[in-house]
């Protein structure tokens, strides 16, 4: 077995691991603390692609610069949408939070076709690779691994130090207590939705660097890969996302380098059951 | 009573004896059995086309192609056909199958049964064409395959359909020929492809052609079509040190693994992708990173192939800018091709019958402004024609191969990424 290939799988299965913790982070925020299951996520995440796209195109904006604001851009709309439609189905049985969400998600989707035509756009924005003892890394995914690592690290200490941050974490691990000790669950509620869509346009914006194609479709490609990632990393877990995002990328790379290119799904489905099996609440998941 | 006179007589007998003699020769001309041609003072040519739905954009440039061979033609008094002794004029009835196959299918049976149509003209695109295609085989009508590149249309022993596109599974075959004329010492072929159902038949006829040619094919594996990263892939496909790279899909997956291959800092003498290459929007999205790359279209504006039939490229293409106020595409090219294909169809074999229409396609070999036509006389494979492969130099595109349509001689090797 070449001792570089094996290297160079494993740094490229991080580096995409990186990745898919930062576009799971914001599902599992909004699962964990409102147990909603935000099926509409990946739309999000295409509309802070597209965001990117319109900041980039006429204004040459670096797209890590530009998840500057979609981040907060989408904090507002998650608010806002919080208020007036995901409110009303906290507490509701999950089907109905479900449904909803699939619905903003058939909305966002056809309106983006309707605005922006299903025509395939890019994002011209490119950096070269470094290379280092025979291995290969590509500047961009380096970048946006970082990032993805700065981001959770600053949301674990957010929600370790702060208040609200606190009360985030107090409603994730018992929602009903979280508002007999007099927290108020309905506001607390409304940040983190906020901040799951600011976590999902974020992505959007930073994962243009490593996948420049988008169209209003791109949504559907991320959506059931955050679902199995935050089910890996367990649910309401910030880091959980991250070591979801770093086991099913690295089953990925290996699977595709060891033994077939079509065999990246399998692998990474079968890790899923295997985990659902052995760990049912994820890898950083408390056992029950 | 008077006696008729020896002069009425006369005119009589002599009336009677004409009339007897044009009677005979009449009936000698009438052939022994069947009925006579019915009298026609046109050609009537039918095509169920997308105008609304998701095909509308090409369909549009389909249509106009053929709009504009319809004028031209009729232009010149129409097309001369042997068994009426004269040029009939052309007549186009098409209907908007609205990018929907049940549509295209009854629309093909109305034009056939209803409009009686000579020539059935295929609609846009391999799923329309292919839902049709049974119509007219069914009513033993000529069908010219318009925009039906896929090989599986003339796998299915239909004896009335032929091709005009080149078929899917030769789209990578020039970019083949062009490393086996430039070099002979690239051997070594690695062919990548998506897993959807045309991408797969392009690369399994690349992978056929490449054994075909003598080249030793040292990775063949098919990606999934909605992949969202390539590194772990181009780490297998890097190790088998390849010369020439052949592969992709889409535009989505084209440009993402150009990106990649470059990320990966994987190089070769020719890298050869589907689809993308041609497309404006590639030169803008990957930048310089675009230059060099081979990637094959049906037609191109700037192909300089001396037609024996019909207009040249360039006049063909001016011809549609005046006449539609836009530049012309392969998918109007197409439409135009296929008239010019009827016509040379109509005037070689001299009659509108559908059945000796196919025979005389088996055995033409000629060239348009689209390129070279010839079916396989069996199948109705088109096998004449040749993609012709594109790369950008300097910011602009060009056609580098077949010889016989190109405009510049091709970047060969292709340059190593910088940067890595």
């Amino acid at each position: 077995m070449d001792v570089t290939i094996l290297l160079q799988t494993i740094l490229s299965g991080m580096l995409q691991g990186g990745l898919y913790g930062l576009i799971a982070l914001g599902l599992g925020l909004i699962w964990g603390v409102m147990k909603v299951v935000n099926i509409a996520h990946g739309e999000f995440l295409m509309l802070g692609a597209f965001m990117t796209y319109f900041l980039f195109n006429p204004f040459g904006l670096n797209p890590f610069l530009s998840a500057l604001i979609t981040g907060p851009a989408f904090f507002l709309i998650g608010l806002v949408i919080y208020k007036y439609l995901v409110r009303r189905t906290v507490g509701a049985p999950e089907l109905i939070s479900l449904l909803l969400t699939f619905g903003i998600s058939i909305f966002i989707l056809n309106a983006a076709i309707l605005a922006w035509t299903p025509d395939i756009r890019a994002v011209g924005y490119a950096l070269p690779s470094v290379s280092f003892s025979g291995l290969i890394v590509p500047l961009s995914r380096l970048y946006a691994f970082i990032a993805a690592i700065l981001l959770t690290i600053s949301f674990f200490i957010f929600l370790s130090k702060t208040y609200l941050g606190k009360a985030i974490k107090a409603l994730t691990q018992n929602y009903d207590a979280a508002h007999l000790v007099g927290i108020d669950t309905d506001r607390v509620s409304m940040i983190s939705f906020g901040l799951g869509l600011a976590f999902a346009a974020t992505a959007g914006s930073i994962n243009t660097v490593a996948n420049p194609a988008l169209t209003p479709m791109i949504g559907y490609l991320y959506i059931l890969k955050a679902f199995a990632i935050v089910v890996l990393g367990g649910v309401g877990k910030p880091f959980g996302a991250l070591a979801g995002g770093f086991l099913l990328a690295l089953a990925e790379s290996l699977g595709t380098v060891y033994w077939h290119a079509e065999a990246s799904v399998v692998i990474a489905f079968l890790v899923l059951l295997l985990t659902l099996f052995l760990r049912p609440s994820g890898l950083l998941g408390r056992k029950e | 009573m008077s006696p008729i006179s020896k002069r009425t007589l006369a005119v009589v007998i002599s009336i009677v004896i004409v009339v007897a003699a044009v009677g005979t020769l009449a009936l000698l001309q009438l052939p022994p059995f069947g009925p006579a041609a019915p009298p026609k003072d046109e050609i009537v040519i039918g095509m169920s086309i997308s105008l609304t739905g998701k095909y509308a954009t090409p369909g549009t440039f389909q249509l106009q192609g053929v709009q504009l061979w319809v004028k031209d033609v009729n232009a010149d008094g129409g097309i001369l056909v042997d068994d009426y002794g004269k040029k009939l004029p052309v007549r186009l009835v098409y209907y908007d199958d609205k990018s929907e196959k049940e549509t295209a299918v009854r629309l093909a049976e109305k034009l056939i049964d209803e409009d009686k149509v000579d020539v059935l003209f295929g609609p846009y695109g391999s799923a329309l064409t292919f839902s049709v295609a049974p119509i007219a085989e069914a009513r033993k009508t000529l069908m010219i395959s318009i925009m039906g590149s896929s090989d599986k249309i003339f796998a299915q022993g239909y004896e009335y359909v032929i091709q005009l596109l080149t078929p899917g599974s030769h789209y990578l075959r020039g970019t083949l020929d062009l490393v086996k004329a430039k070099d002979p010492t690239a051997t070594r072929v690695a062919a990548l492809y998506a897993d959807d159902a045309f991408s797969t038949v392009a690369g399994q006829g690349a992978v056929a052609y490449a054994e075909e040619l003598g080249l030793e094919v040292v990775y063949n594996e098919t990606y999934p079509k909605d992949i969202t990263d390539f590194s772990s892939i181009l780490i297998s496909l890097k190790a088998t040190n390849p010369d020439v790279i052949v592969g992709g899909g889409h535009y989505e997956d084209g440009i993402l693994l150009c990106r990649q291959l470059k990320e990966m800092d994987v190089n070769a003498k020719a890298i050869g992708i589907l689809v993308a290459v041609p497309i404006p929007a590639f030169r803008e999205d990957l930048g310089p990173d675009a230059e060099y790359i081979l990637g094959p279209s049906q037609w191109e504006p700037g192909v300089q192939y001396v037609p024996d039939f019909g207009p040249t490229p360039a006049e063909f293409f001016s011809s549609f800018e005046a006449e539609f106020g836009v530049e012309p595409e392969y998918r109007a090219a197409s439409g135009y091709g296929a008239g010019l294909l009827a016509q040379k169809l109509i005037v070689e074999a001299g009659t509108l019958a559908g059945e000796s229409l196919r025979q005389k396609a088996g055995e033409l070999e000629f060239t348009t402004f689209w390129g070279e036509f010839k079916i396989d006389p069996e199948t109705g494979l088109q096998v004449g024609h040749d993609m012709v492969v594109m790369m950008w130099i300097g910011g602009e595109r060009y056609i580098v191969w077949p010889p016989a349509a190109a405009e510049t001689d091709p970047v060969y090797p292709k340059p190593p990424w910088g940067g890595a």
